[in-house]
């Protein structure tokens, strides 16, 4: 795990954002759309998600959303995802945990728009995805 | 034929985005997920075109109902350059923090994940109902047509996460006394209170500054990734591929970095990560030969199915 603290540039973009865009950088409120990277946060169902166009190469304050009661949670998308759906267009998405001076680990999901587990060294580690690794 | 624009984040807010040139096309390159070789770092290597290869084949789809964007989206691709790029079996030499003078200057240890993390292609947002249920229905025709192409690409990506992992377990405990050398080096050239067993232990860069006595650099903000509120309800829009963020270092980081850089030189570290990454690399290829040498098989037979579901087309057009 790796933390950056905010800077005050980054705490005023997000106060400047809508309200859909601070909930979810992809669509807000739907289901995971065509070209979103869908992360989900618990094993054994599909509620608390976190939808992206793009990668984002810092998940600290990123936080899940609530698909049953349509509400932003307090819950850290940063090591707590179990689940990624990749439909981005081209793309594989390489989720990322840095380690400092030892090597990282990713686990690399494909475009192919299924639900897929993250492995073990990645699952609950999660700093960062990238796109077309 | 809808129109295709290419938006800036600045462009969006002023709305103002440009209208993209009308001759956008797209080749589909069977041939790139063909490995090169039988060995394993070649098949992932060409197995990691796989999710390229849908992508052509779903911007050949879209285009053909209208919709350049996914098209525009891959010639919008910035790669990122080849020192930078992780595979699942290398290890890079900024993987252990700024490794030259110029890294230590633009990145210091706080911003050294930065570059790898740019590139890809371009980023495509819709409010399109329409766009959206055609890529349904041009996803729906690709698999019909490559009824493998979707299980290929699950099981390629479990195969490069597998060896990776491997990869890394073996190679890293080999390089630990390497590093320890390459931190000792640097606590005895001026930075006392750097512990270097317990800076290997410590997963954050900056935080390694810190352990040194010194006032780490800041980080620009992460780029918030396009929204889907950057676009109007009915348009589809396409951004370009995430630049590479900034790093301002402090004069004492830049300083630490720098002798961080030479210490590495002055220990042979660089030697000793290829020395582990090739025998780690040599025992995982072995390992896991038979998977590689089965999904190389099966990328020759997807590569070989789209050329033939290819030639019918082309010989209508000709």
């Amino acid at each position: 795990m790796r933390v950056f603290l905010a800077s005050a540039g980054a705490v005023v973009m997000v106060m400047a954002g809508s309200a859909a865009a601070v909930a979810d950088n992809g669509d807000g409120l739907e289901g995971c759309n065509q070209y979103e990277i869908c992360f989900n946060r618990d094993a054994d169902n599909y509620r608390f998600q976190k939808h992206y166009y793009g990668g984002d190469s810092d998940h600290a304050n990123n936080k899940f959303w609530d698909k049953v009661n349509n509400s932003l949670t307090g819950s850290l998308l940063e090591d707590n995802a179990y689940h990624v759906r990749n439909r981005d267009g081209s793309c594989y998405v390489r989720v990322t945990d840095w380690n400092g001076l030892a090597p990282s680990v990713h686990d690399d999901i494909p475009n192919n728009g299924n639900w897929i587990r993250l492995n073990d060294n990645v699952r609950n580690q999660n700093n960062e995805h990238k796109r077309c690794p | 034929m809808n129109k295709a624009w290419i938006c800036t984040p600045l462009l969006v807010a002023l709305s103002a985005c440009q209208p993209l040139a009308d001759s956008v096309g797209v080749s589909v390159d069977p041939d790139a997920i063909r490995p090169a070789s039988s060995r394993l770092s070649s098949v992932l290597t060409a197995a990691a075109e796989l999710g390229q290869l849908r992508g052509e084949l779903l911007a050949e789809c879209m285009l053909g109902e209208g919709f350049p964007q996914p098209a525009e989206a891959l010639a919008m691709r910035r790669s990122v350059p080849e020192r930078y790029r992780t595979t699942a079996l290398t290890l890079l030499p900024i993987d252990f923090g700024p490794s030259t003078d110029v890294e230590a200057r633009i990145y210091g240890f706080g911003g050294s994940t930065f570059p790898i993390d740019a590139g890809g292609d371009g980023v495509v947002v819709s409010r399109d109902d329409k766009f959206d249920r055609e890529a349904d229905l041009c996803q729906a025709r690709i698999e019909r047509r490559l009824p493998s192409l979707s299980p290929l690409q699950t099981q390629a990506a479990a195969l490069s996460n597998k060896v990776r992992a491997a990869f890394v377990e073996r190679a890293y405990p080999r390089l630990v006394p390497a590093l320890l050398d390459r931190l000792e080096c640097v606590r005895r050239k001026g930075y006392p209170k750097l512990a270097p067993a317990r800076a290997l232990h410590n997963e954050d860069m900056r935080a390694i500054v810190e352990m040194a006595g010194v006032t780490p650099g800041t980080p620009a903000p992460a780029a918030e990734p396009p929204g889907r509120s950057d676009v109007p309800i009915g348009e589809v829009r396409v951004f370009p591929p995430a630049s590479t963020r900034t790093y301002t270092t402090s004069p004492g980081e830049l300083k630490l970095s720098e002798t961080y850089v030479s210490c590495a030189k002055a220990t042979n570290f660089f030697d000793k990560v290829q020395a582990a990454s090739d025998d780690a690399r040599s025992e995982v290829e072995v390992f896991h030969a038979r998977e590689g040498s089965e999904l190389a098989d099966e990328l020759e037979a997807l590569a070989d199915t789209i050329v033939r579901t290819q030639e019918p087309e082309t010989e209508r057009q000709s």
